[in-house]
């Protein structure tokens, strides 16, 4: 299967404080891999490492590399507006701007270029079909995407991510603030995208890891204790760690 | 049971003394408002602002195709001891000039009446218009002899409407008006704002958006935070030493003048709009920005499509402040600008802004308590119609951004 | 302290093992009763046998809630449903030891030579029962595949009896023969089960079902 990530002794330290301990983990086409581990373990960290996002926060330095395709992401020259662009990323809280639907939905393309009202009109609408969305806010595209409940702003936040036409998604922990229907929606909306698109989720919930993904990576302390293709990971987990904490013994 | 109905009694104590404070302050503030109120309002009409500062003489001729005499009654019910002229349309009565002696002022003249304009003898030779309460000095006519106004209000009436044509007229404008001040106001306004809003908010954008923990910004933000405390007088001493020499030196100014007193205004108010351009910027969530950074947009892009839309309320809220700031300071105006009032309005020149008028007027032999007054509720006025039209501004744009949720 | 799941596996295992004693005891008790002819030991065994199907009643039940309600992976999934599999074969081989009881509340007559190979195997079952049925509880591996090996043992006493049976039978023998060496497939099918519960312990620890012949 092909690659579409590819770390190599990956470490991340936030100033003297190493969160990321050599990690070498493969992401592969048009999967879902999923990043478990108790809190504080650097799964998020590490997703963050696939779009740049770490370089928001101060004081944080990488070794090692991360290569998207055969780019490598923490290169000097590498466009970092570009990798975004070819990578989408939906957040554990549900952020839509405070803008109309519509709006929302064209934000991204629009940053990067100017459409006729036609093809955004087309756009949006694939983008909203693509994550579930359209029939439920056809009518309403011009109103406050704030008006929508938490598990429709999700799917928009999806949408949103999805009209930029990555290659791949990344969620951080996106159901955990949703209730269990609109939970399901998303997780079988991910099911239908893996499809399509390259997706790597972070989630607290093992349920959810073991329902949905096809590569199960297991973090803890910084390290990646255990990656393992998902059914095998939960039935029979090679590391005592790994089913120490996949069976609850631990936090 | 007594621990249970004290504990209620310090409740009831309590609210009453905060009730009594807020009580204080709105009663304070109310009576502020009562007094400019009373003081003011009885000369609070147009003529504020038609009437120029200086009263001053003028020699008029009719205008050349003037002819016909009005030959009307005045509209509207004269006093009985105004002398009414109906071939000219003008209504005349007792009056006052600066040093008190007697002489005929207009009561009234009908819109019809040939000489409700005349042209200016003078130098500049423009039309102006005759208002009511200009003092008629004397009439000067090409069929008979000149009216005095020392002769007496109804001789000269009776001389005017024996005569067919007029020669010249000359009169002595009131003064008292603060047209002057009011656009002298509104410029610095104006010009204040376009200088202080861009820098400030910018200044605000770097500190929070690019620059958030380097050591250089953190510095630069105590440093504005002490800047807020700092007494405008000091500024104004800043416009004096700085601002003053450097547009006598760049523009055809002599002293004080509008540029000078806008940007010493603009460095008071600097700091404020930095500050409230931080705090609003500060509130917008992060949450947005990551958002619009991962979806492969720029900094700039994000700053301008998301960050500043989002603190349009804090930032309007500065400018709330900074009008504020602006039509109140009156101190460092007074060196920046000057305090002579003026009519005629350069931007190189010398003039006051409304407060500043205040402070002329109060410090004038005797104390004009009652124009003064009147000029703060102008102000008040001003301030109150610039901060709704803001706010109707604002919600404006908040509803287009946001789709049609304010 | 104690998550939840290992509250509710400690529940099942703690059915498991009262079921398991059950067997062992019936099984006991049948020995006995055979030597004996104990017509009032063998309606008792029967009774038991209730009991154990009760046993295996609930042990079901109580795993299908437990992964219903716990979703439990790994070793608590694969304990879970090993313990299924165990009920099971301790089920059957409880209802071996019924059917030896039924023998004896009918007076059938033994075929007196084969009551050493009887007795023998008996006391070859219920070792190695007891030694399976232990190391489901404490698994390791390697025993797993000693212990079943034991069966052959089983195996071969019912091939030995097997090739008796053409030497000594006559007319009047024949029926008791064929019931004494029911008795017998009956011990070697006790045995056999016995085996299914190494495998259980296999699929314990590795989660993959081992055929051990």
């Amino acid at each position: 299967m092909k690659k579409v990530f590819d770390t190599q002794n990956l470490s991340l330290f936030y100033g003297k404080n190493q969160a990321l301990k050599n990690i070498n983990l493969s992401i592969f086409e048009k999967s879902v891999t999923a990043l478990i581990g108790p809190s504080g373990c650097g799964k998020s960290t590490f997703l963050r490492t696939l779009n740049r996002m770490n370089d928001l926060i101060p004081d944080v330095s990488i070794q090692g590399g991360v290569w998207f395709g055969d780019i490598s992401i923490y290169d000097q020259k590498t466009d970092v507006i570009d990798i975004r662009k070819r990578i989408g990323m939906v957040f554990q809280k549900p952020n839509p701007f405070p803008m109309s639907i519509y709006d929302n939905v064209a934000y991204g393309p629009r940053c990067q270029r100017n459409y006729s009202k036609k093809e955004m009109d087309a756009l949006v609408k694939e983008a909203l079909v693509k994550s579930a969305l359209y029939e439920e806010v056809k009518d309403r595209l011009q109103r406050s995407a704030l008006e929508l409940s938490g598990g429709q702003q999700q799917r928009l936040c999806i949408a949103r991510a999805l009209a930029m036409n990555p290659e791949v998604l990344l969620m951080d922990e996106p159901t955990s603030a949703l209730d269990p229907i609109a939970t399901a929606k998303i997780e079988e909306l991910i099911v239908e995208l893996k499809k399509n698109y390259t997706i790597v989720i972070v989630t607290h919930s093992m349920q959810q890891a073991a329902r949905i993904s096809d590569q199960t990576a297991f973090f803890l302390l910084g390290d990646l204790i255990e990656v393992e293709e998902t059914k095998t990971f939960f039935a029979t987990p090679k590391d005592p760690r790994s089913e120490s904490y996949i069976t609850g013994r631990f936090g | 049971m007594s621990k249970f109905s004290f504990r209620y009694v310090i409740d009831a104590l309590l609210q009453g003394i905060t009730f009594l404070f807020s009580s204080i302050s709105f009663l304070t503030l109310g009576a502020i408002l009562v007094f400019v109120f009373n003081q003011g309002w009885s000369l609070v009409n147009i003529d504020l602002i038609r009437y120029p500062y200086e009263s001053t003489t003028i020699l008029g001729a009719p205008l050349e195709d003037q002819n016909e005499f009005c030959l009307c009654e005045p509209n509207i019910t004269l006093d009985p001891e105004v002398f009414y002229s109906n071939k000219w349309g003008v209504g005349f009565s007792q009056g006052q000039d600066l040093l008190g002696q007697a002489t005929v002022q207009l009561a009234y003249i009908h819109p019809n009446s040939p000489i409700s304009s005349l042209t200016n003898k003078g130098i500049e030779g423009n039309e102006f218009v005759l208002l009511p309460e200009y003092l008629i000095q004397k009439i000067s006519y090409n069929d008979r002899s000149t009216s005095l106004a020392r002769r007496g209000v109804e001789r000269m009436i009776n001389e005017l409407e024996s005569s067919n044509s007029i020669y010249e007229i000359e009169v002595i404008t009131k003064g008292g008006g603060i047209g002057g001040s009011i656009i002298t106001t509104l410029w610095l306004i104006g010009l204040t704002l376009i200088i202080a809003i861009p820098i400030g908010v910018g200044a605000a954008l770097y500190l929070n958006e690019y620059a958030k923990h380097s050591q250089f910004a953190n510095a630069i933000r105590s440093f504005i935070e002490t800047l807020t405390g700092v007494p405008s007088i000091i500024f104004g001493l800043l416009g004096v030493a700085i601002f003053i020499p450097l547009t006598v030196a760049t523009t055809n100014a002599t002293g004080g003048n509008l540029i000078s007193g806008a940007l010493t205004l603009s460095v008071i108010l600097l700091p404020i709009v930095i500050r409230t351009t931080e705090e609003s910027l500060k509130v917008v969530p992060m949450d947005y920005r990551n958002a619009s950074l991962a979806l492969g947009a720029s900094r700039t892009q994000t700053t301008f499509k998301v960050v500043i839309p989002n603190a349009l309320p804090g930032i309007l809220a500065a400018v709330l402040l900074g009008i504020g700031r602006i039509v109140g300071e009156s101190a460092a105006l007074i060196f920046a600008i000057g305090s002579i009032v003026r009519d005629e309005i350069t931007l190189t020149d010398k003039s006051t802004s409304l407060a500043v008028h205040i402070y002329s007027m109060m410090t004038d032999e005797p104390a004009n308590i009652e124009l003064s007054s009147t000029i703060a509720i102008i102000i008040l006025a001003i301030v109150l119609v610039l901060n709704l039209l803001i706010k109707f501004i604002s919600s404006k744009i908040m509803k287009g951004k946001l789709g049609g949720v304010i | 302290m104690t998550t939840l799941i290992e509250t509710e596996i400690r529940e099942i295992e703690k059915n498991l093992k009262e079921m398991i004693d059950l067997v062992l005891s019936m099984h006991r008790d049948a020995k006995k009763a055979l030597e004996t002819n104990d017509t009032k030991l063998a309606i008792q065994i029967i009774k038991r046998d209730e009991q154990v199907n009760n046993l295996d009643e609930l042990i079901n039940e109580s795993v299908l809630s437990f992964l219903a309600t716990q979703a439990p992976v790994a070793r608590d999934l694969r304990s879970a449903i090993a313990m299924i599999r165990v009920a099971n074969d301790v089920e059957r081989i409880g209802d071996y030891a019924k059917t030896i009881s039924e023998f004896i509340i009918l007076t059938k007559p033994l075929y007196d030579p084969f009551k050493l190979y009887i007795n023998d195997m008996f006391d070859d079952f219920m070792k190695m029962f007891q030694m399976a049925t232990s190391l489901f509880f404490k698994p390791v591996l390697e025993e797993s595949y000693t212990i079943a090996a034991q069966d052959q043992f089983i195996d071969a006493k019912l091939k030995k009896a097997f090739h008796e049976i053409p030497k000594v039978v006559n007319t009047t023998n024949v029926m008791s023969l064929l019931d004494t060496f029911n008795i017998i497939r009956t011990l070697e099918r006790a045995g056999d089960h016995t085996k299914n519960i190494c495998e259980a312990v296999i699929f314990k620890l590795k989660g993959k079902k081992i055929d051990l012949g």
